[in-house]
């Protein structure tokens, strides 16, 4: 599907800058309703953030993002994404190792997770199922939100105010008590929120923690709560809280919508960096690469962060004053780094646990909830985390296509590693090993034998992040996802709906509504707009 | 001091309304009953009328509590409690008073009208501090307006989303509209933000601006359980910053004494009655109080206690239904503060110059400090660099102090030891900018949050009756009883613990005093 002849037509009806899953979507969309798409992708290889890569021989990596589950089911359905060769397969379990004992493990079987919780509270155990059906609810309703533009609530628009009251009839239908517990779920900590459920250490660690992936909170910070819910809306064939590999590695995800854009018609060009946007009395006429290409369209997209957008392919210059200043507060601090490591066979977990159907999910590092603001006290004055909190999937154990047989891959999502270190962020790759070795001997406490698996390294800083995926400041979600940058916040108010102030530039990422996630939703409702508009 | 003797156990009373609490705004509650020819007593557990407010003792000498200025009363309060111009100090306003916030080697005075504190810094704020700092004051002011109104007004009842909330609603956000477009952008992006941010967004990173961030940070979080890092924390600084923008100086010890005396004039009592047992009640009407020392029949009740010792203690949870009994222990009340007094042989003097500016003293010298005081309490630990808080006495040698970052539940356990170890990082800390030395110590009293509920009937010794968390301030107390109801229809909440807290304010009295026929 990828070109290898690099002519262009004279002229496109859209240029999507960047292959990332949101650019390839959008231009998918704008392709199937015939328009002429060209998507120019500066590495080598689709899917931005969104990759797989053979960084050693023989193993497939899921560099940056590792899992998938928010991704808009009707995205896959519309986009065919199946056919195009998209799998998915889901996570059976969410495992924490402690220091002592066997750890909890929670299972796709709720019988045999309530006997796990119920070792350290069957209080606990019981609530569980109560907590996962309100989770439920919440997540239907926010399901709407994310499937539609942001609301904005300075119109006096009636189309806009109905919206609103439409919005509110909605929440009236799911009960007396549902307003408040969004707004609980907005504003409290996850930890806090919680702690009304639950009351063992054992449970609360790593469930509070999908709350502050991403993000620069602690479990204990206000606003964390949203974020769980944010993880939590994830649904896999109508099954909420469900999540999955990509078979192939997430880049199978992102191959997958380009084949589909392809399919209809959209013509895709790696290593074809763009170096900036011509803009003609300030109209956005085409780009020009980094070797010098020029090439025209109607109207440009970019698939890039709003900074490198707006910032860097269109320039401060370009831009009015109040706006750069304004979008000059859209906070972007990166807050996480990866480890991937080729294992030549399965670490040994001191826990006891037979065989490995417990590792065949996610595993949490998050033995307890002062472990992990510890973690992030560290972050808050400039530091890596000591002991850090890890996401650690091992997805050769569900896939045996990412490893030869009998090795394996392990992915490790680190946090928190702020992009905003003490000595500056170009300081960085002076610290990368250090940050890698802090990795292996926090995973060394659980499974001692880590280093004897050991093949081979790549170690990922925010700084890394920055310079080789192009994600500004090495946020995974283009842009922080706390309460103040969402919605038609997002990326700044005025900005909310995928129009810029340049004419004929429009964004299409994780840096708009509804914001990251490997959703897909960005780049899907920015072609919607873009049509609706007749923009392209 | 006029109120009756102890009672003695078991004796009964008949009167028309009763009053929990002696604080300020219960005392405030019973004048106003009484002006309406109320028969009135307010139930006092401690021995101090005004509670935490009141003055107590250090050593040999009565000194006032913990006499915080009057920030947010309106003249228009006062007179509606029959204040005339002598009762109190009328004369002496906010803007005489200002809050100083203190670093090290310098501090800021932080008056009523920004043109004051401009004036009072110039020649030591550079160029960039001075436009930063009008910006910002502009923004306030800007804000300022609306966020009274929310704070004056009702919470909207998010249980019910019929035709009176659509109202509720409509009209705050018509309102929030009328201040245009980018004003109500700008005002709704910065709501939710840690305060850190929205510091750092008007003032960058300006050294000159150190000092001030850590006094606003300290001023408005101290106690709430959370730090310039937390989300939702910039609402707190603008609650605190438009509230203040009117006020007098004199402070809430000397309200208590005149309220105190107002309501004796007007024939109400304060009785020193013990421990609160229950309030009995039978469908859902409140027929009398108990406590340790009698009980008291009437017909309307308002508590001003905090809402867990109201409805879990009081009420009964076997009393109100499952889900408000599940809020109400779901409320978080974390006490985070301890409140020490000192007794001094000489008058305590900033480092800097020879006597403090400001009548209400804060010492955080950076936003940093205050975070880094704030990570040890989740972990059970007091702060070893603690965030102070202080008047003086008249003679400059009593100090009462706030003290910041202090858990009610010590990992080591409160005694008089850890109290020791607090007072010693308490008398550290002043050392680092005042005059201190621990040859000026005469006598001390130390109260950890645990000491402050049992003498002073706080909850988890938690100073403001609940956090303000943005969760907690939107539905405050508890999601079921903004309005000031309860499971009971004629007993009534007021106090620190309803909309919308942090301050002294009239607005939750208010409203409980007029469903009183």
């Amino acid at each position: 599907m990828i070109q290898k002849a690099k002519s262009y037509r004279s002229k496109y009806d859209a240029i999507v800058i960047g292959a990332g899953h949101n650019g390839l979507t959008c231009a998918a969309y704008l392709a199937k309703a015939g328009k002429k798409v060209l998507v120019l992708e500066r590495r080598h290889l689709l899917g931005g953030a969104a990759v797989s890569e053979e960084v050693v021989p023989g193993f497939t990596f899921s560099v940056c993002s590792y899992v998938i589950s928010l991704f808009r089911p009707h995205i896959i359905r519309e986009l065919e994404l199946a056919k195009h060769g998209l799998e998915i397969l889901p996570l059976e379990t969410s495992y924490s190792p402690h220091h002592d004992g066997p750890g909890l493990c929670r299972w796709a079987d709720s019988e045999k997770s309530r006997r796990e919780i119920s070792r350290f509270s069957r209080k606990d155990a019981e609530k569980y199922p109560e907590f996962a059906l309100d989770m439920q609810r919440v997540s239907m309703f926010a399901r709407n939100i994310i499937d539609q533009k942001a609301p904005d609530p300075t119109s006096f628009n009636p189309s806009e105010l109905w919206k609103l009251l439409k919005l509110g009839k909605q929440f009236r239908d799911f009960g007396p008590d549902f307003v408040h517990m969004h707004n609980k779920l907005l504003t409290m900590s996850s930890y806090d929120f919680l702690s009304e459920y639950f009351e063992s250490d054992a449970l609360k660690a790593p469930m509070s923690v999908s709350g502050i992936i991403g993000t620069f909170l602690g479990v204990r910070s206000p606003g964390s709560a949203y974020v769980l819910l944010h993880h939590y809306m994830g649904e896999i064939d109508g099954v909420f809280r469900s999540w999955g590999f990509a078979k192939g590695g997430t880049g199978a995800l992102s191959n997958a919508i380009g084949r589909a854009a392809a399919a209809h018609g959209a013509e895709i060009h790696v290593n074809a960096g763009v170096e900036k946007i011509n803009l003609k009395n300030g109209r956005a006429t085409g780009v020009v690469l980094e070797n010098g290409d020029e090439i025209a369209a109607d109207c440009v997209v970019s698939g890039c962060d709003p900074f490198r957008t707006l910032f860097g392919f269109v320039g401060e210059d370009n831009l009015e004053p109040d706006f750069a200043e304004g979008l000059k507060q859209f906070r972007m601090r990166g807050s996480s780094g990866k480890v991937n490591m080729a294992l030549s066979r399965l670490p040994t977990f001191k826990d006891g646990r037979e065989g490995t159907a417990h590792l065949r999910g996610d595993i949490a590092i998050a033995p307890s909830v002062r472990y992990l603001e510890k973690a992030y006290d560290q972050a808050k004055y400039g530091e890596f985390s000591e002991r850090p909190y890890l996401n650690i999937v091992i997805p050769s154990l569900v896939d045996p296509s990412v490893a030869p047989p009998g090795k394996h891959v392990m992915s490790c999502f680190v946090q928190y590693a702020p992009y905003h270190i003490k000595e500056g962020p170009s300081h960085w790759p002076k610290l990368r090993d250090k940050f890698a070795k802090t990795v292996i001997d926090t995973i060394e406490e659980f499974a001692p034998d880590i280093r004897d698996c050991i093949e081979h390294v790549q170690a990922l800083t925010p700084w890394d992040l920055e310079q080789d995926y192009g994600l500004t400041e090495g946020n995974i979600f283009h842009g922080e996802l706390s309460l103040e940058q969402l919605l038609f916040l997002r990326p700044t108010a005025g900005w909310a709906k995928y129009k810029t102030p340049i004419k004929g530039l429009w964004m299409c990422a994780s840096g708009s509504h509804p914001g990251g996630g490997i959703m897909g939703a960005p780049g899907e409702l920015a072609a919607k707009t873009m049509l609706r508009s007749a923009a392209v | 001091m006029a109120s009756n003797p102890n009672t003695a156990q078991n004796s009964k009373h008949k009167v028309d309304c009763v009053v929990l609490g002696s604080e300020p705004m219960g005392l405030a509650a019973a004048v106003l009953l009484a002006q309406k020819n109320k028969k009135v007593v307010v139930l006092e557990h401690s021995d101090t009328i005004g509670g935490i407010h009141g003055s107590w003792k250090i050593g040999g000498t009565s000194q006032p509590g913990l006499p915080v200025p009057m920030h947010g009363v309106t003249r228009a309060e006062l007179l509606s409690l029959g204040f005339g111009k002598d009762s109190l100090q009328w004369d002496q306003k906010i803007g005489d008073a200002p809050t100083e916030f203190c670093g090290e080697d310098k501090s800021i005075p932080y008056f009523l009208y920004n043109s004051d504190t401009q004036a009072a810094m110039t020649g030591e704020w550079s160029k960039e501090m001075v436009q930063s700092f009008e910006q910002f004051c502009t923004f306030i002011s800007e804000c300022s307006p609306f966020i009274q109104r929310l704070a004056s007004g009702k919470l909207p009842n998010t249980r019910n989303l019929n035709l009176n909330f659509i109202w509720s609603v409509a009209t705050k956000a018509a309102r929030l509209r009328f201040m245009g477009k980018d004003k109500m952008m700008e005002l709704l992006r910065s709501l939710p933000m840690p305060q850190a941010d929205l510091l750092s967004d008007h003032f960058g990173s300006l050294a000159d601006a150190n000092i001030l961030k850590g006094g606003l940070s300290a001023a408005s979080l101290g106690g709430h359980f959370l730090a310039p890092h937390s989300p939702g924390t910039s609402a707190n600084l603008l609650l605190w910053l438009c509230r203040r923008q009117h006020g007098f100086g004199f402070g809430s010890t000397e309200l208590v004494s005149a309220l105190e005396k107002r309501l004796t004039d007007l024939g109400g009592t304060i009785v020193k009655a013990g421990k609160l047992q229950s309030i009995v009640s039978s469908n859902h009407l409140a027929t009398e109080v108990q406590t340790s020392a009698g009980s008291w029949k009437a017909s309307n009740f308002i508590s001003t206690l905090d809402t867990k010792k109201t409805l879990l203690k009081g009420v009964g949870s076997r009393n109100m239904d499952f889900g408000t009994a599940q809020e109400t222990k779901n409320m978080r009340m974390r006490g985070c503060s301890a409140v020490v007094g000192l007794e001094l042989n000489t008058a305590l003097s900033p480092k800097f110059s020879d006597r403090f500016i400001g009548k209400h003293i804060v010492f955080a010298p950076s936003q940093e400090y205050v975070e880094k005081a704030f990570d040890p309490v989740k972990y059970g630990e007091f702060a070893k660099n603690p965030v102070l808080e202080f008047t003086l006495g008249p003679d400059q040698k009593s100090v009462s102090l706030r003290v910041h970052s202090v858990p009610y539940e010590l990992d080591e356990k409160w005694s008089d030891e850890t109290r020791q170890q607090l007072l010693q990082a308490v008398t550290k800390t002043l050392s680092r900018f005042t005059s201190y030395q621990d040859s000026h110590l005469v006598s001390s009293v130390v109260m950890d949050p645990q000491t402050l509920e049992s003498r002073f009937g706080l909850s988890e010794g938690q100073i403001f009756h609940g956090e303000m968390g943005l969760d907690q301030m939107i539905a405050r107390p508890i999601v079921q009883h903004t309005d000031q109801s309860s499971p009971l229809k004629n007993l009534f909440l007021g106090g620190a613990g309803c909309h919308p807290g942090g301050m002294f304010q009239l607005r939750a009295v208010n409203e409980a005093v007029r469903q009183i026929k």
